[in-house]
This record gives C-alpha cells, structure tokens and sequence, in this order.
C-alpha cells in the first residue's frame, strides 16, 4: 500500500471559478489569460491534495468517462493516484502561493506575454544549467518581473525572473528550468 | 490449477544440475553454473551457447525512440545530424532509431532535444511490446510495472494522447523518475498509481489492452549489466516465476473479454517467459497471437523434459548474439 509521505488523501475536479481562482497568481506573475475559454474546454482540471500541499492536473475533457471510469474504480479499492495527466501547478497552501510545474511552460506559451527568447544556444544551455545568465539587450526592451524562457528556435526553456540593470543588460534568475530533468530527474 | 501446484508440477525446470561442460563455461564467462546448463537446454547446442555468451561481452548499439508527441521524426533527426550523430531508422518501426555515430558531447541524455522530450533512450527490444499491443486512440489501458516509462510512453505516443492508461508502479523512488519521464515526453493521458499491480485483483473495470512487462531477472540485459551474471540464484529465479504468474492471473482478471494482453520481460530464461504463458493458455485459457514483422526467433515449446503448449512457439525470442539487442521475450495473449 502507499506510505503516509506521498499519499494523496483526496482529490477534487475543479470547476471554471475554482480553476481561474487558482491560475490568477500565474496571470498575474506572468501576464497571461489562462482562462481563455478554449483552454477551460478542452481540459478537465483535477486538484490531487496531501497533508500540506497540492497539485492540479489537466486531463483531456474528451476522455471524461474514461477518467472517471478509472478514478472511481480506484477509489472502490481506496486508492488515490499520484499522479493524473499532466501536473501543471503546484499550490503551497501555507504560503499562498501557486507555482507553474515544467510541462504547463509548453502551455503556458500559447496565453502568457511575459517571454523572454535568449539569443543564442550558448547562453540557452547554460540556463537549462539552473546558471544565472546575463544578456546584453540589443533589441526588444524588457522590463523586470516573472518570464517563461524560450531558445531561439521559441522551445521552451524554464521560468525565470528578469532584473535589468542600468546599462541595460537583462539578468535571467532561474526558477526552474528544464534541465532539471538531468539534475534531479532521474 | 493453482499457481503453486501449477508451480510444483514444474519443479523439475527449478532443479538443474550443472554439467562439467557448463561449469567450464560458468568459470570462463564468470556466471552461475546453473544459467550455463539452462543455455545448453535453450540452445541445445554448445556452439550457440558460446555464440550467445560472446554476444554478452560485446556492447549493444545505442537507439533511441523518437517522441512524435513533441516533435517529428524528420525534424529530430535533422537537429541531431547537426550535433555530430549519425541515425539509423529501424526496418520494423518508423519512429524507433539506432545511433550509429555519436559526438564527445553532449552525450545522448544531456541533448537540448532530449531535455525538450523529443526522443527517449530505449532498447531496441524494449520498443517491440507496446508495438505489438497496437492500442487505439480510445482504449482503456493498463501497464502493470510501469517504471521507468520506456513503455508507457510509448503507448501514449502510439494513442496520440487519447484514451486513458493506467500506469503501475509500486517503488517510491522509480514512481518518481516514472513520472519526471512522462512529463519530459509530454504524456498527458496517464494516471500513475503507486501500487502493486496484485493488489487491484479485486478492481471492477476492465480494460481493452494491458501491458504486462514483468519484474524479471533480467538476465537478457547482461551485455548493459554484467552484475546480472551472478545476480539470481535458482530460488530467485522460482520467486520470478511465481511473482510473475500472481501477475499475468490479475491481468487475465482485468482483461476485457477478446482484449489482448503483450506479456514481456528482459529475459530469456523459459522459467520467466514459456513457463508463465503456457499457465495463461493451459489453465486461464488464452491464445497466443502470432507476432508478425519484427525480429525474433520463435519461443521454445520443450525446455528440459517438459513441453508446452504449442501455441507458445508464435511467442518471440531476441538474442544479443543473433538480433544485436537485449535478450528479451514477448508474447501477445487475447482473451477468449
């Protein structure tokens, strides 16, 4: 049976207003519309939660029956998923604070307005490094605050903070990039 | 029949006897005794089994399965030309690849393309069962030991995302490196439960395709790992086997009526592969279905004194020696 450490206890799914309420800290943050309405169509949004934390997923809104064909059969047996779909923010309950996992970047992309695109692949694999980098901004002004990272060919990279200094150099803080699936994801 | 007594009227696989000639073998390629003479019983010649031993000393070709649910085959293999590598499509699957040449750096699993989740790194034998298990787009799914996702991956990118998988793995520490996978690789249609797959027995749902790529002795991965040499005593061995068969009974259990069943293991001792489907066609009742149009020999039908079902022989076979890849067994069973 699982252990007490990463049990799940419960899982909820959320609706349009619990789902917006959640994602509004990353609107914010990131400059965004995450509830665009397509997004909210095409995805159901389970919230799985432990004792101090939780995450939510999306699942494909077309594989509803399937899904919940599957929870509750689950349920029956008293078990609880660790994992369903793709994670796409983790809720620090404590803190109040809502954080946007890696796979939601890919996502992300398509609603947020807060990307910064590193010039060159050099400095782009040193972020993927969790390396703080300094860029010499040439051309679209940027100003400071919370950025999703994309290479020059637009992939995703990471979320970063961006600090611009007085000579104009954009200084990218790593928050989480996608190197960590070498560093820790193995 | 129960698994133990099915187990028992078996017991004669479980006591073998080393000859002199396999204990010569043993002490030159550093194995057991006892896997030697269970490989002059596969082979049934000494020439092979020497064949298949030097086959183990030899590194196997590195492949990689391109991830068609983040990118294109023709895009990741032109980004990787770029990088120095030189690939190589596989006859019998369009998006499975060998690494003929590779650079100093990046190594294989340091790539931005790997990180990106454009391809995995994956045996050549590992990619035939969720080909052949073929799920469609709006199948329910079970993978029983799903770690570390090679195969429900796989599955996921053959189902374009849709339909649901149910993903199994029991360990706290290989869930982990199951899900960061699955998320490099962008699958999004999984739910992953940390169990053991026996416990679900009593589950009311039935799906229309399970993966069964059992907990083994893997001894088929001695060219990657030579520890496997000496790694599984003869009483292991039979706990494999018994494990194994609580195993393909719950898929049997979970199996929708005229739903197929890929079993496999990274193995290539008849006591983890014929042994435990010849239970699924003898006592549960199941049929093999021959697998067509990818490498391997056909499945053994006599191993020591014993016979099988004849069925088994449309199971396949992979050798280091013959086919270049892990040794491997797979087999497609249908409930009828």
């Amino acid at each position: 049976m699982q252990t007490r450490k990463d049990l799940m206890l419960n899982y909820n799914i959320l609706d349009r207003n619990k789902i917006c309420h959640v994602l509004n800290n990353i609107n914010v943050k990131y400059n965004c519309n995450l509830c665009e309405e397509n997004f909210l169509k095409e995805n159901i949004f389970l919230e799985l939660s432990g004792d101090n934390f939780s995450q939510v997923f999306i699942f494909k809104a077309g594989e509803f029956n399937k899904l919940m064909e599957v929870l509750n059969g689950l349920k029956a047996l008293r078990y609880f998923p660790y994992s369903v779909g793709m994670p796409i923010v983790v809720v620090h309950e404590r803190e109040n604070e809502v954080e946007p996992l890696i796979p939601f970047g890919y996502i992300m992309l398509k609603y947020c307005n807060n990307i910064f695109t590193i010039p060159d692949s050099k400095h782009g694999e040193k972020f993927t490094y969790g390396k703080e980098i300094v860029i010499v901004n040439k051309g679209k002004k940027y100003l400071p605050g919370y950025y999703l990272v994309v290479s020059p060919e637009g992939y995703f990279l990471g979320y970063a903070r961006l600090n611009i200094t007085r000579q104009n150099e954009v200084v990218v803080i790593p928050i989480r990039d996608i190197g960590w699936y070498l560093r820790k994801g193995r | 029949m129960d698994i133990k007594s099915y187990l028992n009227s078996y017991k004669g696989i479980f006591e073998v006897s080393p000859t002199t000639e396999a204990r010569n073998l043993a002490a030159k390629y550093g194995y057991l005794d006892y896997m030697i003479e269970r490989y002059i019983r596969i082979f049934n010649e000494v020439q092979e089994v020497n064949e298949f031993l030097e086959g183990c000393e030899v590194p196997l070709i590195k492949s990689i399965r391109c991830n068609e649910l983040k990118t294109s085959c023709n895009e990741l293999e032109k980004r990787l030309r770029m990088k120095g590598y030189e690939l190589e499509r596989l006859e019998w699957l369009s998006y499975g690849y060998k690494v003929l040449k590779s650079p100093k750096k990046p190594t294989l699993g340091a790539t931005m393309e790997y990180l990106q989740g454009f391809y995995h790194i994956q045996g050549i034998a590992s990619m035939i069962p969720a080909h052949v298990l073929s799920p469609s787009p709006s199948d329910k799914v079970l993978d029983m030991a799903a770690a570390p996702g090679s195969k429900t991956s796989q599955l996921a990118q053959i189902m374009k995302n849709n339909g649901v998988i149910l993903a199994l793995e029991k360990n706290r520490e290989r869930i982990k490196s199951l899900l960061s996978n699955l998320n490099r690789l962008g699958v999004t249609n999984t739910i992953l439960l940390r169990a053991d797959s026996r416990n679900l027995e009593n589950m009311k749902i039935e799906f229309d395709k399970i993966l069964l790529d059992v907990p083994c002795s893997g001894e088929g991965l001695i060219p990657i790992d030579k520890t496997r040499k000496t790694k599984t005593s003869i009483q292991k061995l039979y706990n494999f086997s018994m494990l194994q068969l609580q195993l393909i009974k719950v898929a049997y259990k979970l199996l929708i009526e005229k739903g197929v069943l890929v079993y496999s293991t990274c193995s290539i001792g008849p006591e983890e592969d014929e042994l435990v489907v010849n239970y699924a066609v003898e006592e549960l009742g199941m049929k093999v279905e021959k697998i067509e149009r990818v490498p391997g020999d056909n499945a053994l039908t006599e191993y020591f004194s014993y016979k099988f079902s004849t069925e088994i022989k449309n199971c396949i076979r992979l050798y280091p020696h013959k086919h270049k890849t892990e040794g491997f067994f797979i087999c497609k069973l249908v409930k009828i």
